[in-house]
């Protein structure tokens, strides 16, 4: 799947293109509005992230210019932490969702993943991870074809890990997931450990097989062989 | 006092003690003409009386006037002539009276005389009394004029100084706005004015410059932050990392998260305070609390926290969304952060005030302190100490009325709209 990153700042683009790569997409990076606006006019992208301050352009007159050359291409704005202007009006304009800076790469990864899932309207769009499966539309989660009672944080902590699987994820990323900007509460880690510890205990009892695992002092993996 | 009051008791204390020496002065020389006037009147009588005894050659008959009399006693040998200030007693009212007597020799044929004129002062008491009185009537129709001239003129002179206190007193450096001072004539105040006005654009500006350094600072660090946690949380997927070097990676990254937090509210901060939060809309306050209340739903429970509240239906506000919404995240979030585990909080919202209590051990921060930046209980706590300048800056902001206090074991804030 090919990707368009729009991104001035040289080493932040550096991670993103590195990670996404590791991720099994296809990246390209413009790291200004013209090369951007040269880019977007010529070839056709699944998704475009989308900086909205840029040092030649503002980065909301590429979203519209996408929206108009291809509608299908999902749109995730990244915007500055409480410029909630720039997060409607990207929104607005056609973005299918934000991201503000700074940002966990895994997040950004479960956001790009969800656009995917939701422009693949045709298609199927349950996830399946062994016995377990996840449907989206209605945050729905059956394991042996049992539906499995989980609480909305438990099933956007499953699907988190699951967009994210054999990756690191930190605590602070899990809190940053799960409560956004209200997680500077929740980064105890005790707290993370006993929601973790809930969920792969409802998994368990409905004989799901629990991928998670714990990392050493950093946070948890969804580790698949 | 007053200035004018001021300066009033002190032209009154002068002005008498001016008043006094004054008169003082202006008897004495009264007197002295006087005196002078009566001696010369005495001297030119002894002439008359030696030219009609050389004239007439008897004694003149026995003269007594109203105010003096000439006496003739005779003598075996001629008197020194002198002249004297004397009491004697008025042979018309019996009383005691000042007069100057002049005693002179004056010979008839072989016999020697002394001649006494005596000359009643009637006036010198009658003087005083005039000279005291003029004085006084002077004294206080003087001072009167210039108590009621003095504050007429006050009022007008004073008026550019009095319009320059005002508008100092309106001053507010958060509004960014200079005082805007009108004109004055008088050159003091027209140098006070400047004075004012160069004092406050400077403390204006140097204020507009500590904002936008810390404003500047804090945007300039976001950047590489990003890009430092970006490449941790890279680094961190490598496979083959040691305990030790996942022990190291985990508190850099930490304290990256850290930083960035803080950071991030200090631009929250100068955000706040340049006023960038513009656009207000009513907002239903009972909506907004269940809502953040929700939120923080897995850790009150986590926590065993019971939460209390009664929330009335029609409270609302008028104001920014995002501040509303930083707000109240920020005070409930303080209220299960700084609890006790089982404890309670409790969330009284009626149409005009917010109360949030909530259970905890005494602040190690004195009240007066706990809204200040970098305030913070535990000191190797990962929380900034911004929470509570944050909600004061939004209180501030948006006309809020805000206390804390700590009673009988609960950490109570509210707010008053």
């Amino acid at each position: 799947m090919k990707i368009l990153l729009i991104e001035d700042e040289i080493q932040l683009g550096k991670s993103v293109v590195s990670f996404l790569k590791q991720e099994g997409y296809i990246c390209e990076w413009a790291q200004d509005f013209s090369s951007a606006y040269e880019k977007i006019s010529v070839y056709e992208y699944e998704c475009a992230l989308i900086d909205i301050t840029l040092p030649d352009g503002n980065g909301l007159d590429l979203v519209k210019a996408l929206k108009k050359n291809y509608p299908t291409t999902g749109i995730i704005v990244i915007s500055a932490r409480n410029s909630l202007d720039d997060k409607i009006k990207g929104l607005d304009l056609g973005g299918d969702d934000y991201i503000t800076k700074p940002f966990h790469l895994a997040e950004l990864n479960s956001r790009l993943k969800s656009v995917f899932r939701r422009r693949n309207l045709g298609g199927n769009n349950e996830i399946v991870l062994g016995n377990i499966r996840l449907v989206p539309e209605n945050q729905e989660v059956f394991i042996n074809n049992t539906a499995v009672n989980l609480t909305k944080k438990e099933y956007s902590l499953l699907l988190f890990f699951i967009s994210n699987k054999n990756r690191v994820l930190t605590k602070e990323s899990i809190a940053e997931h799960l409560w956004g900007d209200e997680s500077d509460m929740m980064d105890s880690f005790d707290f993370i450990y006993s929601h973790i510890k809930n969920l792969r205990k409802k998994i368990v009892k409905a004989n799901g097989k629990d991928y998670i695992q714990s990392v050493y002092g950093i946070g948890y993996k969804l580790y698949t062989p | 006092m007053k200035l004018l009051t001021k300066t009033s008791i002190y032209y009154l204390i002068f002005s008498l003690l001016l008043f006094t020496a004054g008169g003082v002065i202006f008897y004495m020389q009264v007197k002295g003409n006087i005196d002078e006037d009566i001696t010369e009147d005495l001297y030119l009588k002894k002439d008359k009386v030696l030219q009609y005894i050389k004239d007439s050659s008897k004694i003149p008959p026995r003269m007594i006037s109203l105010d003096d009399e000439i006496i003739f006693t005779e003598q075996s040998v001629p008197v020194n002539e002198q002249l004297r200030d004397t009491i004697l007693v008025n042979h018309l009212d019996e009383e005691e009276q000042r007069y100057i007597q002049l005693i002179f020799p004056a010979k008839l044929g072989d016999k020697y005389y002394s001649v006494t004129i005596n000359k009643a002062m009637f006036e010198s008491e009658d003087l005083i009394e005039s000279v005291i009185t003029s004085f006084a009537v002077t004294a206080v129709l003087l001072i009167i004029s210039l108590f009621v001239f003095s504050r007429l003129i006050s009022r007008s002179v004073m008026k550019p100084f009095y319009r320059s206190l005002r508008a100092m007193e309106r001053f507010d450096i958060n509004n960014n706005e200079p005082v805007r001072l009108s004109p004055a004539k008088t050159s003091e105040f027209k140098m006070l004015n400047d004075e004012i006005s160069k004092m406050t654009s400077k403390i204006l500006s140097d204020y507009r410059n500590l904002k936008e350094f810390t404003e500047n600072a804090s945007h300039e660090i976001q950047t590489p932050l990003a890009i430092i946690r970006s490449k941790l949380e890279l680094m961190i997927q490598q496979e083959n990392l040691s305990e030790e070097q996942m022990d190291l990676l985990q508190d850099i990254y930490e304290s990256a998260n850290r930083l960035s937090r803080l950071n991030q509210s200090l631009l929250l901060l100068s955000k706040i305070e340049n006023r960038q939060f513009q656009e207000e809309e009513r907002i239903n306050l009972k909506i907004l609390i269940e809502n953040k209340l929700s939120q923080y739903e897995e850790i009150i429970t986590y926590r065993n926290i019971i939460v209390e509240k009664h929330l009335s239906d029609s409270s609302h506000i008028k104001m920014n969304s995002q501040l509303a919404d930083i707000l109240i995240s920020n005070i409930i979030g303080n209220a299960i952060k700084h609890n006790i585990n089982h404890g309670n909080v409790n969330i009284e919202l009626s149409n005009n005030s917010l109360v949030v209590s909530n259970s905890g051990t005494v602040s190690q921060i004195p009240t007066e302190k706990l809204f200040q930046r970098f305030q913070k209980a535990n000191p190797s706590s990962d929380s900034a100490g911004l929470g509570l300048s944050i909600v004061k800056q939004i209180a501030d902001n948006c006309n809020l009325m805000l206390q804390y206090k700590y009673f009988k074991n609960k950490h109570i804030i509210s707010i008053n709209f």
